[in-house]
Parts: C-alpha cells; sequence; structure tokens
C-alpha cells in the first residue's frame, strides 16, 4: 500500500488533509516551514474551555516535495538510465500520468453526486 | 449485479454518468443500466460501487476536509494497489483495501466533522496529521481504521491495507 500512496503522492495529489506538495522552485515553494499552533485538547479550541488543558504540538516540516524522483527507491544509473521507484512503476503500469488522472476523474465524476 | 445497482439510485445514476462520460465515448446515449454496465465493463463498475458506498458512509460535509482532493487521492491509491504486482490480493480486494485506506480518518471527519476540522487546521498548519488528531480525538484514523476493519470482518489482507 506504500507504494499506491506514494505513486499517487508522485502525481501531486494531496489527501485534503495536509498542504499539497510543491515542486522544487516553483511559485508555490514554500522554504519556511511552517510553525504549528498550540493544540487544544477538549472542548471547543479558543473558547477557553478546559483552558490549561493545552498541548503544544511540534511543528513538522511542510509536505515533502512530489516530484519524480523525490522519494520512494528510484536509483539512477550514471548513464541517466532509470531505475523506477515502485509508485514510478505503477504510474508507467497505468499508462503515465494522464491515463491515471483521466480514469480516477472518471471513477469520481460518476460518484460525486 | 445489475438488480442491486438498479435499487440504488445514486449508484445507477454513476454507473450511467461513467458509461456515457468521454471517456467511455458511447456511440449513442445509454440510459439502461445493463448497456453501462457491459460498456465500462464489470471491474469499473466493481470500482464505481465501492467508492459510491464508501462516499454514501462517510458524508464528509463541514469537516474542512477538501473532499475533492481526498477522493481523487482514494481512487488514484486504490488503482495503484490493484496493479501493485507484489500485493497478495485479488484484484477487487486490492482495490477495496486501497480505497478504504484512509476509512478511519473519513470516519472520525464524518463523525465528529467540526473537532476534525481542527485537525485539518492543524494539519495545514505544519502538525503531524497523526499527533492532531491525538490530541483532538485521544485516537489516530490508523487505530480507529483498525477498529472499523475488524466491526466489518474484513478479510486480512484489505485490513492490513486499513492499519
Amino acid at each position: 500500500m506504500a507504494d499506491a500512496r506514494e505513486a499517487a503522492e508522485l502525481l501531486g495529489l494531496g489527501d485534503g488533509i495536509r498542504p499539497r506538495a510543491t515542486a522544487p522552485g516553483s511559485d508555490d515553494d514554500e522554504t519556511e516551514p511552517a510553525v504549528a499552533p498550540p493544540l487544544v485538547i477538549g472542548g471547543d479550541a479558543g473558547s477557553g474551555r478546559d483552558a490549561g488543558r493545552s498541548l503544544a504540538v511540534a511543528a513538522a516540516p511542510r509536505a515533502a516535495v512530489a516530484s519524480p524522483g523525490a522519494t520512494g527507491d528510484a536509483t539512477r544509473g550514471a548513464d541517466g538510465d532509470a531505475e523506477l521507484s515502485a509508485g514510478e512503476r505503477l504510474i508507467s503500469k497505468l499508462g503515465g500520468r494522464d491515463s491515471v488522472l483521466e480514469q480516477a476523474d472518471a471513477i469520481y465524476q460518476a460518484i460525486r453526486g | 449485479m445489475v438488480p442491486a445497482i438498479d435499487a440504488d439510485p445514486a449508484l445507477t445514476a454513476g454507473v450511467l454518468r461513467a458509461a456515457n462520460s468521454a471517456a467511455s465515448s458511447p456511440l449513442t446515449r445509454i440510459g439502461d443500466t445493463r448497456d453501462a454496465v457491459v460498456r465500462i465493463g464489470l471491474r469499473q463498475t466493481r470500482q464505481i460501487v465501492a467508492a459510491s458506498a464508501l462516499q454514501e458512509a462517510f458524508p464528509l460535509r463541514d469537516s474542512e476536509i477538501e473532499v475533492e482532493e481526498l477522493w481523487r487521492h482514494l481512487v488514484t491509491t486504490a488503482m495503484f494497489a490493484q496493479e501493485w504486482e507484489r500485493l497478495p490480493v485479488q484484484c477487487h480486494d486490492a482495490f477495496t483495501a486501497g480505497l478504504l485506506h484512509d476509512v478511519g480518518r473519513m470516519a472520525m471527519a464524518a463523525q465528529a466533522p467540526r473537532a476534525y476540522a481542527q485537525v485539518v487546521a492543524f494539519a495545514r498548519g505544519g502538525t503531524d496529521a497523526r499527533e492532531a488528531e491525538l490530541a483532538v480525538f485521544q485516537i489516530d484514523h490508523v487505530t480507529v481504521g483498525e477498529q472499523i476493519a475488524a466491526a466489518w470482518s474484513l478479510p486480512e489482507d484489505v485490513a492490513e491495507g486499513v492499519a
């Protein structure tokens, strides 16, 4: 399943929760890691209820950059021949990025109601 | 399969939409479920049925999750899982496993959307999503997913994909 997730990440698809990955050097690329606000446990955050029961959660760096070869176990030969990562192989097996996105879109459009 | 689809208006609409989509390129407009299944094939029909059932089970309104983005992520992961040559399960089970790999998160967001919106806010601020889930819910989506897999008696191979 990890390889399937990696392949999805290589397509630049976010999970709807975390900030979407950006390509290095792109306009959206943020070099500064985001800092999380303190997390309030229980009650309504910011309401003052359960004040003091707060937990500062260490900030994690932004999502890893998703670009072919950036994740997984890809290794590249000195002559430029690519030994594809598992994720890249999966994308290739399904006909490439555009084909995968088209197939996924067909299913999504069918269920979106 | 056709009578089961016909009994569910949302499923029927979904299968007909897929059959009439540009990707399917039908010569004439398809208005019958049986013709639609023949057009798109059993594999895609199964995929639509599974995805549609999951979507109905866990509506994600008010959770601040970007639903379209999540669904594209789930569907592509499921498609890749299906193609993963090393996955020792049958095709349709692999797709289901991929589709369900974040079912714990979907259940949390559907059950307590406002609380999960807090998780989303912290995750977008850079906090690890599982840490945020633990802080807000005292449980994370992986554990919830395992509990759902057990409650639904999912096959072991599918349950492993959820964990």
